[in-house]
């Protein structure tokens, strides 16, 4: 650990090192205290809220989600297209995320779909 | 909520348990020492100290080494979360600190969570040009890998005695889970025996298996812009490897440098340096009459995006000894950019030797778009892409 921060301080300055501080702590409180409390929101509610044939489907669909939407946002809201270089982030992300997670979901209501049939027969 | 008898206890085994976290414990530390292995590799190439030479074969390793990081890291992100929600409810557990062992392993958590996160979070922000700091990505990225592999050896130091019963194919019985303070979802009811599940959802093997799944999602569904067979399926990477001018993406514009307009005649190629006994001038009329050589090379940059092209130009060798040097001396190749970082680039003396490194005219056939360095640019195997330097200008021979 005090070889990166020794590193860190020779490529950059000490400032930087208590920025780069800051930036690991941030990124601590993000995902303890915003990114978790809503997982944990969403996995309440699908266990308590949801009929038991619905529960798997949703939680795996639901976390399949997450990932692409944590993995797409930024280049979903265009986030590199100040920079003048067309091939970054070149396709229209929007209907390419939707149509991705429309097959997510898809899976997932076929799988509920049999579950449901299935505790019935 | 419904009650498993102990012989139900695997089957029904709670999501949220030591066997969970050690699972995806193991898993998160095979990614992330690959992801540091990788990119240590990438910071040695672009610095390499004396002891380093990175060699010009295979032509296609550094393209699989930063695809494999940049992918790993990616994946990486549904496995830190689950990772994470599996342990969360330690984040409550009273007393905070106990024993020293138990105090030393809870403060590095912070430099172990917070640089992780930071690190997959700098890295994804890095690759969709998102960099909210003061310092430069490389510096900080390189530091927190660092910090957090620091933070990892001390935390599987601390937990191993505990972790490693839960990482057997036949788990101890006796072993705790983690109670989850919901209560709902999961409750212990008598410790890692009879556990109870909330009915229809996912188990510890079930959800396991919905990590290592929603995972691999992400992995087809960025790997495309380094495995070029997959591209189509690449809807969340920031690159495809078949867009931009003449099919392949840039990392730098024209524009954004000046040189959308390079006079012809007035652009000449300087060849000199200590190692050059007849320093040259030439003009782009004299590179073209001279022996062109053609040669697939990929182009694999470092932000994880990679393609394979055709490129033809003159042999950098021929120019060396054009100019009255020695094969196999190092060079510095230096671009017309005024980029601090860009400008130049080293290529050492196994690269410098290469029947491969080319003074590029020419790609798919036709002559080099602006945006890929015309009138000429390097192009050599097993070169990060931010060493085929592009609008070259001048090439000095140690």
């Amino acid at each position: 650990m005090a070889w990166g921060a020794w590193l860190f301080v020779e490529a950059t300055s000490p400032g930087d090192l208590l920025a780069l501080g800051v930036a690991v702590v941030v990124s601590d409180l993000l995902v303890d205290w915003l990114v978790l409390p809503v997982v944990v929101l969403a996995g309440w509610l699908v266990s308590r809220h949801l009929p038991p044939w619905l529960r798997a489907p949703a939680q795996v669909a639901l976390m399949a989600t997450g990932a692409v939407l944590l993995v797409g946002w930024l280049p979903l809201r265009g986030s590199a297209r100040s920079v003048g270089n067309p091939t970054v982030q070149p396709v229209d992300y929007g209907p390419a995320i939707a149509v991705t997670l429309a097959v997510v979901w898809s899976v997932a209501g076929v799988w509920a779909a049999w579950r449901r049939w299935s505790s019935r027969a | 909520v419904t009650t498993a008898s102990p012989v139900d206890a695997e089957v029904l085994a709670p999501p949220r348990s030591e066997r969970s976290a050690a699972l995806l414990g193991l898993a998160l530390g095979v990614a992330f020492l690959v992801c540091f292995v990788t990119g240590i590799v990438s910071h040695l190439i672009q610095d390499p100290p004396s002891w380093f030479t990175w060699p010009p074969r295979p032509a296609g390793l550094y393209r699989v080494t930063q695809g494999v990081h940049v992918t790993t890291g990616l994946v990486c992100i549904p496995l830190l979360v689950a990772k994470l929600w599996v342990v969360h409810p330690k984040l409550f557990e009273r007393p905070t600190v106990r024993p020293l062992a138990h105090a030393v392993e809870r403060v590095a958590l912070l430099p172990l969570v917070g640089g992780a996160t930071f690190l997959l979070l700098s890295g994804l922000g890095n690759v969709n040009i998102v960099r909210p700091y003061p310092f430069g990505f490389r510096d900080g990225h390189l530091a927190a890998a660092w910090i957090t592999m620091g933070a990892l050896v001390v935390h599987v130091a601390a937990k191993w005695a505990q972790t490693r019963p839960h990482l057997t194919l036949h788990p101890d019985p006796d072993a705790q889970d983690v109670p989850d303070v919901q209560g709902a979802l999961v409750e212990v009811v008598e410790a890692g025996a009879a556990v109870a599940v909330a009915e229809g959802a996912l188990d510890r093997r079930g959800f396991l298996a919905a990590v290592a799944g929603t995972s691999g999602l992400v992995a087809l569904l960025t790997v495309g812009q380094a495995f070029e067979p997959l591209r189509s399926l690449a809807v969340l990477a920031p690159r495809r490897p078949d867009i931009g001018p003449q099919g392949f993406p840039v990392n730098r514009t024209a524009a954004s440098v000046g040189l959308t307009q390079v006079d012809l005649v007035a652009y000449r190629l300087v060849v000199d340096g200590p190692g050059a006994a007849t320093p040259l001038q030439l003009t782009y009329d004299d590179l073209r009459a001279m022996d062109q050589h053609e040669a697939e090379l990929p182009i694999a940059c470092v932000e994880g995006w990679s393609t394979s092209q055709r490129w033809r130009g003159v042999r950098v060798r021929d120019l060396v000894a054009a100019a009255g040097g020695e094969g196999g001396r190092p060079l510095t190749v230096i671009s017309m950019q005024d980029s601090e970082r860009l400008k130049t680039s080293e290529v050492n003396e196994a690269q410098a030797d290469d029947p491969e490194l080319l003074l590029a005219l020419e790609v798919g056939g036709e002559v080099l778009h602006a945006d890929h360095g015309f009138p000429a640019r390097l192009i050599g195997p097993n070169r990060p892409g931010v060493q085929q330097t592009k609008w070259v200008a001048r090439i000095e021979v140690a």
